[in-house]
Protein backbone atom coordinates (compact mmCIF):
# COMPACT_ATOMS: atom_id res chain seq x y z
CA UNK A 1 0.00 0.00 0.00
CA UNK A 2 2.86 2.22 1.08
CA UNK A 3 4.71 1.25 -2.08
CA UNK A 4 1.89 2.17 -4.53
CA UNK A 5 1.02 5.29 -2.87
CA UNK A 6 4.20 6.61 -3.10
CA UNK A 7 4.42 5.75 -6.82
CA UNK A 8 1.23 7.09 -7.42
CA UNK A 9 2.78 10.47 -5.74
CA UNK A 10 6.04 10.15 -7.66
CA UNK A 11 3.79 9.97 -10.60
CA UNK A 12 1.99 13.05 -10.08
CA UNK A 13 5.19 14.89 -9.20
CA UNK A 14 6.57 13.73 -12.82
CA UNK A 15 3.35 14.77 -14.43
CA UNK A 16 3.45 18.51 -12.54
CA UNK A 17 7.62 18.51 -13.71
CA UNK A 18 6.61 18.25 -17.21
CA UNK A 19 3.98 20.45 -17.69
CA UNK A 20 3.34 22.97 -14.68
CA UNK A 21 7.02 23.62 -13.24
CA UNK A 22 9.43 24.60 -16.08
CA UNK A 23 7.87 27.78 -16.55
CA UNK A 24 8.49 28.59 -12.55
CA UNK A 25 11.85 29.38 -13.13
CA UNK A 26 14.37 31.25 -10.92
CA UNK A 27 17.29 32.25 -13.03
CA UNK A 28 17.19 28.92 -14.91
CA UNK A 29 16.73 26.34 -12.24
CA UNK A 30 14.12 24.80 -11.14
CA UNK A 31 12.53 22.98 -8.60
CA UNK A 32 12.90 18.92 -8.31
CA UNK A 33 9.48 17.97 -6.90
CA UNK A 34 10.21 14.26 -7.97
CA UNK A 35 13.44 14.54 -5.56
CA UNK A 36 11.53 16.69 -2.75
CA UNK A 37 8.81 13.90 -2.75
CA UNK A 38 11.01 11.17 -2.94
CA UNK A 39 13.18 12.54 -0.08
CA UNK A 40 10.35 13.46 2.52
CA UNK A 41 8.72 10.52 1.73
CA UNK A 42 11.96 8.22 2.21
CA UNK A 43 12.56 10.24 5.54
CA UNK A 44 8.74 9.69 6.69
CA UNK A 45 10.08 6.03 6.55
CA UNK A 46 11.15 4.92 10.57
CA UNK A 47 12.54 1.74 9.94
CA UNK A 48 13.69 1.18 6.62
CA UNK A 49 13.05 3.36 4.27
CA UNK A 50 12.93 1.74 0.19
CA UNK A 51 15.65 3.23 -1.21
CA UNK A 52 14.24 1.27 -4.44
CA UNK A 53 11.90 4.16 -4.95
CA UNK A 54 14.67 5.98 -6.47
CA UNK A 55 15.16 3.65 -9.57
CA UNK A 56 11.25 4.36 -9.87
CA UNK A 57 11.95 7.95 -9.62
CA UNK A 58 14.96 7.75 -12.64
CA UNK A 59 12.60 5.61 -14.83
CA UNK A 60 9.74 8.18 -14.49
CA UNK A 61 12.11 11.57 -15.12
CA UNK A 62 13.50 9.47 -17.43
CA UNK A 63 10.46 8.65 -19.94
CA UNK A 64 10.09 12.28 -19.44
CA UNK A 65 13.44 13.46 -19.96
CA UNK A 66 15.86 13.70 -23.07
CA UNK A 67 18.27 12.85 -20.81
CA UNK A 68 19.50 8.77 -20.92
CA UNK A 69 17.68 6.76 -18.26
CA UNK A 70 20.14 5.19 -16.99
CA UNK A 71 21.44 8.28 -15.96
CA UNK A 72 18.93 9.57 -13.84
CA UNK A 73 18.03 6.50 -12.46
CA UNK A 74 21.94 6.46 -11.05
CA UNK A 75 21.15 10.02 -9.74
CA UNK A 76 18.13 9.34 -8.50
CA UNK A 77 19.38 6.17 -7.19
CA UNK A 78 22.21 7.60 -5.24
CA UNK A 79 20.13 10.66 -3.67
CA UNK A 80 17.83 8.01 -2.40
CA UNK A 81 20.52 5.84 -0.48
CA UNK A 82 22.48 8.92 0.56
CA UNK A 83 18.94 9.65 2.01
CA UNK A 84 19.26 6.03 3.49
CA UNK A 85 22.60 6.18 4.71
CA UNK A 86 21.83 10.15 6.31
CA UNK A 87 18.86 8.69 8.39
CA UNK A 88 20.68 5.40 9.67
CA UNK A 89 23.69 7.87 10.94
CA UNK A 90 21.69 11.05 12.43
CA UNK A 91 18.53 9.90 12.58
CA UNK A 92 17.89 11.93 15.93
CA UNK A 93 17.81 14.91 13.69
CA UNK A 94 15.29 14.64 11.02
CA UNK A 95 15.37 18.42 9.59
CA UNK A 96 19.38 17.87 9.28
CA UNK A 97 18.60 14.75 7.72
CA UNK A 98 16.24 16.20 5.81
CA UNK A 99 18.51 19.20 4.23
CA UNK A 100 21.40 17.21 3.94
CA UNK A 101 19.56 14.73 1.89
CA UNK A 102 17.88 17.33 -0.38
CA UNK A 103 21.26 19.63 -0.73
CA UNK A 104 23.50 16.01 -1.65
CA UNK A 105 20.63 14.69 -3.95
CA UNK A 106 19.94 17.71 -5.69
CA UNK A 107 24.30 17.83 -6.40
CA UNK A 108 24.06 14.74 -7.21
CA UNK A 109 21.27 14.88 -10.14
CA UNK A 110 22.66 18.02 -11.40
CA UNK A 111 26.32 17.07 -11.42
CA UNK A 112 25.52 14.05 -13.27
CA UNK A 113 23.44 15.45 -15.96
CA UNK A 114 26.22 18.01 -16.33
CA UNK A 115 29.00 15.62 -16.74
CA UNK A 116 26.82 13.82 -19.24
CA UNK A 117 26.31 16.60 -21.66
CA UNK A 118 30.40 17.48 -21.31
CA UNK A 119 30.79 13.73 -22.15
CA UNK A 120 28.02 14.08 -24.87
CA UNK A 121 29.81 16.71 -26.68
CA UNK A 122 27.32 19.31 -25.50
CA UNK A 123 29.25 21.26 -22.86
CA UNK A 124 28.34 24.10 -20.62
CA UNK A 125 30.40 26.27 -19.15
CA UNK A 126 30.86 25.32 -15.28
CA UNK A 127 30.49 28.81 -14.20
CA UNK A 128 27.01 29.79 -15.42
CA UNK A 129 25.85 26.01 -14.87
CA UNK A 130 26.25 26.47 -11.34
CA UNK A 131 25.21 30.19 -11.47
CA UNK A 132 22.64 30.23 -13.56
CA UNK A 133 21.15 26.68 -12.93
CA UNK A 134 22.54 24.87 -10.03
CA UNK A 135 22.75 27.02 -7.43
CA UNK A 136 19.24 28.50 -8.09
CA UNK A 137 17.95 24.79 -8.35
CA UNK A 138 19.39 24.07 -4.69
CA UNK A 139 17.71 26.89 -3.60
CA UNK A 140 14.20 26.39 -5.15
CA UNK A 141 14.49 23.03 -3.65
CA UNK A 142 15.63 24.03 -0.22
CA UNK A 143 12.46 26.78 0.08
CA UNK A 144 9.75 24.46 -0.67
CA UNK A 145 11.20 21.60 1.18
CA UNK A 146 9.31 22.59 4.48
CA UNK A 147 6.09 22.87 2.80
CA UNK A 148 6.35 19.03 0.55
CA UNK A 149 7.71 17.63 4.07
CA UNK A 150 4.45 18.83 5.36
CA UNK A 151 1.97 17.38 2.85
CA UNK A 152 3.94 14.19 2.58
CA UNK A 153 3.66 14.18 6.15
CA UNK A 154 0.06 14.37 6.85
CA UNK A 155 -0.22 12.15 3.82
CA UNK A 156 1.71 9.44 5.85
CA UNK A 157 -0.74 10.26 8.86
CA UNK A 158 -3.75 9.48 6.72
CA UNK A 159 -2.55 6.23 5.23
CA UNK A 160 -0.57 4.94 8.15
CA UNK A 161 -2.50 6.19 11.33
CA UNK A 162 0.16 4.15 13.71
CA UNK A 163 2.59 6.25 12.27
CA UNK A 164 1.26 9.00 14.30
CA UNK A 165 3.98 9.95 17.21
CA UNK B 1 -91.70 79.13 -16.92
CA UNK B 2 -89.61 79.97 -19.56
CA UNK B 3 -85.84 81.06 -18.64
CA UNK B 4 -85.04 84.65 -18.08
CA UNK B 5 -81.91 86.41 -20.10
CA UNK B 6 -79.68 86.31 -17.30
CA UNK B 7 -80.23 82.84 -16.92
CA UNK B 8 -79.59 82.21 -20.56
CA UNK B 9 -75.94 84.61 -20.56
CA UNK B 10 -75.30 82.65 -17.34
CA UNK B 11 -75.61 79.39 -18.88
CA UNK B 12 -73.68 80.58 -22.03
CA UNK B 13 -71.13 81.86 -19.69
CA UNK B 14 -70.76 78.83 -18.09
CA UNK B 15 -70.05 76.53 -20.81
CA UNK B 16 -67.22 79.68 -22.08
CA UNK B 17 -65.39 79.24 -19.32
CA UNK B 18 -65.79 75.26 -18.96
CA UNK B 19 -64.86 75.34 -22.76
CA UNK B 20 -61.78 77.72 -22.01
CA UNK B 21 -60.50 75.47 -19.48
CA UNK B 22 -60.87 72.81 -21.32
CA UNK B 23 -59.26 74.39 -24.62
CA UNK B 24 -55.86 75.50 -21.77
CA UNK B 25 -56.00 71.91 -20.49
CA UNK B 26 -55.87 70.55 -23.77
CA UNK B 27 -53.14 73.01 -24.34
CA UNK B 28 -50.84 72.29 -21.95
CA UNK B 29 -51.20 75.44 -20.29
CA UNK B 30 -52.93 74.07 -16.90
CA UNK B 31 -50.18 71.15 -16.15
CA UNK B 32 -48.67 73.17 -13.59
CA UNK B 33 -51.90 74.06 -11.72
CA UNK B 34 -52.55 69.95 -12.01
CA UNK B 35 -49.53 69.19 -10.55
CA UNK B 36 -49.15 71.33 -7.55
CA UNK B 37 -52.77 69.70 -6.54
CA UNK B 38 -51.82 66.23 -7.46
CA UNK B 39 -48.53 66.46 -5.86
CA UNK B 40 -49.41 66.28 -2.83
CA UNK B 41 -52.21 63.22 -2.91
CA UNK B 42 -49.28 61.23 -4.37
CA UNK B 43 -46.86 62.12 -1.50
CA UNK B 44 -49.55 60.87 1.21
CA UNK B 45 -50.14 57.91 -1.46
CA UNK B 46 -46.19 57.07 -1.79
CA UNK B 47 -46.00 57.57 2.20
CA UNK B 48 -48.33 54.67 2.77
CA UNK B 49 -47.38 52.86 -0.04
CA UNK B 50 -44.26 52.61 1.43
CA UNK B 51 -45.35 52.17 5.49
CA UNK B 52 -47.77 49.13 4.00
CA UNK B 53 -45.13 47.33 2.36
CA UNK B 54 -42.56 47.60 5.06
CA UNK B 55 -45.36 46.02 7.43
CA UNK B 56 -45.67 43.65 4.92
CA UNK B 57 -41.91 42.54 3.78
CA UNK B 58 -41.97 42.13 7.97
CA UNK B 59 -45.32 39.83 8.21
CA UNK B 60 -43.92 37.70 4.79
CA UNK B 61 -40.06 38.28 6.04
CA UNK B 62 -39.74 34.28 6.58
CA UNK B 63 -40.90 33.05 3.63
CA UNK B 64 -38.93 35.46 1.43
CA UNK B 65 -35.63 34.77 3.25
CA UNK B 66 -35.88 30.99 2.40
CA UNK B 67 -36.83 32.25 -0.93
CA UNK B 68 -33.98 34.96 -1.33
CA UNK B 69 -31.97 31.99 -0.18
CA UNK B 70 -32.82 29.64 -2.95
CA UNK B 71 -32.60 32.46 -5.54
CA UNK B 72 -29.03 33.69 -4.46
CA UNK B 73 -27.76 30.03 -4.41
CA UNK B 74 -29.25 29.46 -7.88
CA UNK B 75 -27.52 32.93 -9.02
CA UNK B 76 -24.50 32.03 -7.51
CA UNK B 77 -24.25 28.20 -9.42
CA UNK B 78 -25.05 30.52 -12.71
CA UNK B 79 -22.76 33.39 -11.97
CA UNK B 80 -20.21 30.39 -11.59
CA UNK B 81 -21.22 28.56 -14.76
CA UNK B 82 -21.23 32.44 -16.73
CA UNK B 83 -17.72 32.33 -15.15
CA UNK B 84 -16.45 29.50 -16.64
CA UNK B 85 -18.26 29.86 -20.16
CA UNK B 86 -16.61 33.22 -20.38
CA UNK B 87 -12.94 31.90 -19.28
CA UNK B 88 -13.77 29.12 -21.95
CA UNK B 89 -14.50 31.32 -24.32
CA UNK B 90 -11.69 33.53 -23.71
CA UNK B 91 -9.63 30.50 -24.27
CA UNK B 92 -11.21 29.39 -27.64
CA UNK B 93 -10.78 32.98 -28.92
CA UNK B 94 -6.89 32.74 -27.89
CA UNK B 95 -6.59 29.44 -29.40
CA UNK B 96 -8.70 30.90 -32.73
CA UNK B 97 -6.22 33.86 -33.10
CA UNK B 98 -3.17 31.75 -32.89
CA UNK B 99 -4.66 29.35 -34.87
CA UNK B 100 -5.45 31.93 -37.19
CA UNK B 101 -2.10 33.16 -37.14
CA UNK B 102 -0.85 29.82 -37.92
CA UNK B 103 -2.55 29.94 -41.04
CA UNK B 104 -1.43 33.04 -42.42
CA UNK B 105 2.05 31.92 -42.06
CA UNK B 106 1.46 28.09 -43.46
CA UNK B 107 -0.20 30.54 -46.67
CA UNK B 108 2.65 32.48 -46.87
CA UNK B 109 4.68 29.72 -47.72
CA UNK B 110 2.57 27.78 -49.78
CA UNK B 111 5.53 25.43 -50.92
CA UNK B 112 5.81 23.28 -47.38
CA UNK B 113 3.41 21.45 -45.83
CA UNK B 114 2.68 21.78 -42.21
CA UNK B 115 1.47 19.01 -39.53
CA UNK B 116 -0.24 21.67 -36.20
CA UNK B 117 0.86 20.41 -32.92
CA UNK B 118 0.36 20.96 -29.19
CA UNK B 119 2.90 21.52 -26.81
CA UNK B 120 2.40 19.19 -23.96
CA UNK B 121 5.26 19.32 -21.89
CA UNK B 122 8.68 20.57 -21.37
CA UNK B 123 11.63 18.34 -20.36
CA UNK B 124 12.49 18.53 -16.63
CA UNK B 125 16.02 19.09 -16.59
CA UNK B 126 16.59 23.06 -16.57
CA UNK B 127 19.86 21.76 -18.90
CA UNK B 128 17.68 20.85 -21.78
CA UNK B 129 15.76 23.24 -23.86
CA UNK B 130 13.14 20.31 -25.31
CA UNK B 131 9.58 20.61 -25.68
CA UNK B 132 7.10 17.80 -26.40
CA UNK B 133 4.23 17.88 -28.68
CA UNK B 134 0.80 15.59 -28.95
CA UNK B 135 1.86 14.62 -32.57
CA UNK B 136 4.04 11.17 -33.24
CA UNK B 137 4.86 9.14 -35.87
CA UNK B 138 0.73 7.95 -36.05
CA UNK B 139 0.68 11.41 -37.79
CA UNK B 140 3.52 11.03 -40.35
CA UNK B 141 6.02 12.97 -37.65
CA UNK B 142 9.61 11.98 -38.38
CA UNK B 143 13.37 12.39 -36.71
CA UNK B 144 14.85 15.66 -38.20
CA UNK B 145 11.52 17.58 -38.96
CA UNK B 146 11.36 21.22 -38.54
CA UNK B 147 9.24 23.17 -36.26
CA UNK B 148 8.34 26.57 -36.85
CA UNK B 149 5.41 28.83 -35.20
CA UNK B 150 4.03 31.83 -36.16
CA UNK B 151 7.05 33.53 -35.09
CA UNK B 152 9.70 31.93 -36.43
CA UNK B 153 11.72 28.62 -36.28
CA UNK B 154 11.10 26.64 -32.53
CA UNK B 155 13.30 24.08 -33.45
CA UNK B 156 13.64 20.58 -34.92
CA UNK B 157 12.09 17.04 -34.05
CA UNK B 158 14.11 14.76 -32.37
CA UNK B 159 12.68 11.69 -31.04
CA UNK B 160 9.48 10.40 -31.98
CA UNK B 161 7.14 7.95 -30.30
CA UNK B 162 3.66 7.02 -31.97
CA UNK B 163 1.13 9.82 -30.23
CA UNK B 164 4.11 12.09 -29.10
CA UNK B 165 7.02 13.97 -30.41
CA UNK B 166 10.36 15.30 -28.68
CA UNK B 167 11.65 19.14 -30.25
CA UNK B 168 14.61 20.02 -29.62
CA UNK B 169 14.60 23.68 -29.43
CA UNK B 170 17.20 26.24 -30.77
CA UNK B 171 17.86 27.75 -27.69
CA UNK B 172 19.16 24.37 -26.33
CA UNK B 173 22.89 24.72 -25.62
CA UNK B 174 23.35 21.55 -28.28
CA UNK B 175 21.46 23.52 -31.26
CA UNK B 176 23.31 24.71 -33.89
CA UNK B 177 21.64 26.52 -36.95
CA UNK B 178 23.03 27.91 -40.10
CA UNK B 179 22.11 31.26 -40.68
CA UNK B 180 22.26 33.95 -43.24
CA UNK B 181 22.17 37.93 -41.80
CA UNK B 182 19.56 40.37 -43.72
CA UNK B 183 20.77 42.67 -45.90
CA UNK B 184 24.32 41.94 -45.61
CA UNK B 185 23.89 38.07 -46.91
CA UNK B 186 26.50 37.11 -43.95
CA UNK B 187 26.40 33.40 -43.17
CA UNK B 188 26.97 32.26 -39.48
CA UNK B 189 26.62 29.26 -37.27
CA UNK B 190 23.81 29.90 -34.58
CA UNK B 191 24.09 28.00 -31.06
CA UNK B 192 21.86 27.91 -28.18
CA UNK B 193 22.87 28.84 -24.51
CA UNK B 194 21.70 27.64 -21.16
CA UNK B 195 20.60 31.54 -20.89
CA UNK B 196 17.95 30.62 -23.81
CA UNK B 197 20.35 33.80 -25.27
CA UNK B 198 21.23 32.95 -28.99
CA UNK B 199 24.67 34.09 -30.18
CA UNK B 200 26.16 33.62 -33.85
CA UNK B 201 29.83 32.87 -34.22
CA UNK B 202 32.48 32.40 -37.36
CA UNK B 203 31.08 35.66 -38.92
CA UNK B 204 33.95 36.88 -41.03
CA UNK B 205 35.43 40.39 -39.53
CA UNK B 206 34.87 42.42 -42.71
CA UNK B 207 30.90 41.84 -42.69
CA UNK B 208 29.44 44.94 -41.59
CA UNK B 209 26.66 43.42 -39.22
CA UNK B 210 24.22 46.07 -36.95
CA UNK B 211 22.17 45.56 -34.37
CA UNK B 212 18.53 45.17 -35.75
CA UNK B 213 19.37 42.73 -38.60
CA UNK B 214 17.11 39.98 -39.42
CA UNK B 215 18.28 36.22 -38.98
CA UNK B 216 17.27 34.09 -41.64
CA UNK B 217 17.65 30.05 -41.63
CA UNK B 218 20.39 29.97 -44.62
CA UNK B 219 19.58 26.11 -45.29
CA UNK B 220 22.99 25.39 -45.43
CA UNK B 221 23.89 22.03 -43.61
CA UNK B 222 20.48 20.35 -45.22
CA UNK B 223 19.16 20.47 -41.01
CA UNK B 224 16.62 22.94 -41.45
CA UNK B 225 14.59 24.85 -44.67
CA UNK B 226 16.43 28.25 -45.72
CA UNK B 227 14.59 32.01 -45.03
CA UNK B 228 12.71 30.75 -42.01
CA UNK B 229 12.91 34.14 -39.44
CA UNK B 230 14.94 33.33 -36.49
CA UNK B 231 15.52 36.35 -34.75
CA UNK B 232 17.04 39.70 -34.82
CA UNK B 233 20.77 40.81 -34.14
CA UNK B 234 20.87 42.53 -30.78
CA UNK B 235 24.31 42.97 -30.07
CA UNK B 236 27.68 42.79 -32.48
CA UNK B 237 31.30 41.90 -30.87
CA UNK B 238 34.27 42.44 -32.72
CA UNK B 239 37.40 41.72 -31.14
CA UNK B 240 40.88 42.89 -32.26
CA UNK B 241 42.73 39.59 -31.96
CA UNK B 242 39.61 37.05 -33.10
CA UNK B 243 39.69 35.63 -36.12
CA UNK B 244 35.79 35.93 -36.47
CA UNK B 245 33.05 38.56 -34.76
CA UNK B 246 29.98 36.92 -32.81
CA UNK B 247 26.56 38.63 -32.56
CA UNK B 248 24.02 37.95 -29.61
CA UNK B 249 19.97 37.54 -31.07
CA UNK B 250 16.49 37.74 -29.81
CA UNK B 251 14.69 35.06 -31.09
CA UNK B 252 11.23 35.71 -32.92
CA UNK B 253 9.79 33.10 -30.58
CA UNK B 254 8.65 33.75 -27.57
CA UNK B 255 9.53 30.30 -26.07
CA UNK B 256 7.81 30.68 -22.96
CA UNK B 257 4.70 30.74 -24.86
CA UNK B 258 4.50 28.15 -26.84
CA UNK B 259 1.03 26.96 -27.04
CA UNK B 260 0.65 25.17 -30.66
CA UNK B 261 3.74 24.58 -33.37
CA UNK B 262 3.56 24.09 -37.04
CA UNK B 263 5.80 20.77 -38.16
CA UNK B 264 6.88 21.16 -41.72
CA UNK B 265 6.41 17.55 -42.85
CA UNK B 266 7.55 17.72 -46.44
CA UNK B 267 11.64 18.66 -45.01
CA UNK B 268 13.94 15.88 -45.69
CA UNK B 269 16.57 16.64 -43.58
CA UNK B 270 19.76 15.33 -45.58
CA UNK B 271 21.94 13.06 -43.24
CA UNK B 272 25.71 13.88 -43.75
CA UNK B 273 27.23 11.24 -41.30
CA UNK B 274 28.53 8.91 -44.44
CA UNK B 275 30.21 11.85 -45.66
CA UNK B 276 31.90 12.56 -42.41
CA UNK B 277 32.23 9.07 -41.58
CA UNK B 278 34.60 8.43 -44.94
CA UNK B 279 36.61 11.67 -44.30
Amino acid sequence: MRTLVAILLLLGATLLQVTLLPRMRLLQGNVDLVLLILLTWMLQEDGRPDWRLGLVAGIMVGYASALPDLLLMAGYTLAALACYQLQRRIWKMPLITMIASVLFGTLVVQVLTLGYLWLSDNPIAPLDAFNLIILPSLLLNLILLLPINALISELNKMITPSATP
Amino acid sequence: MRPSRNTNYQLFAMIAVAAGILLLALGGYLAPVFNSAIDPIYNVQGWLYTRFQAIQDFINAPVNIASLRQENAQLRAENAQLQTEIVTLQQQVTEGELLSALLDFARARPENAYQAAGVIGQDPSPFLHYIIINRGSDDGIRRGMPVVSQQGLVGRVVQVTATAARVELITDPGSQVSVRMQPSEVDGLLSGSVTTQLGIDLIPLDANLQSGDLVFTSGIGGVYPGNILVGQISNVRREATALFQTASVQPAVDFSRLEIVLIIVNFQPLDLSPLLDSE
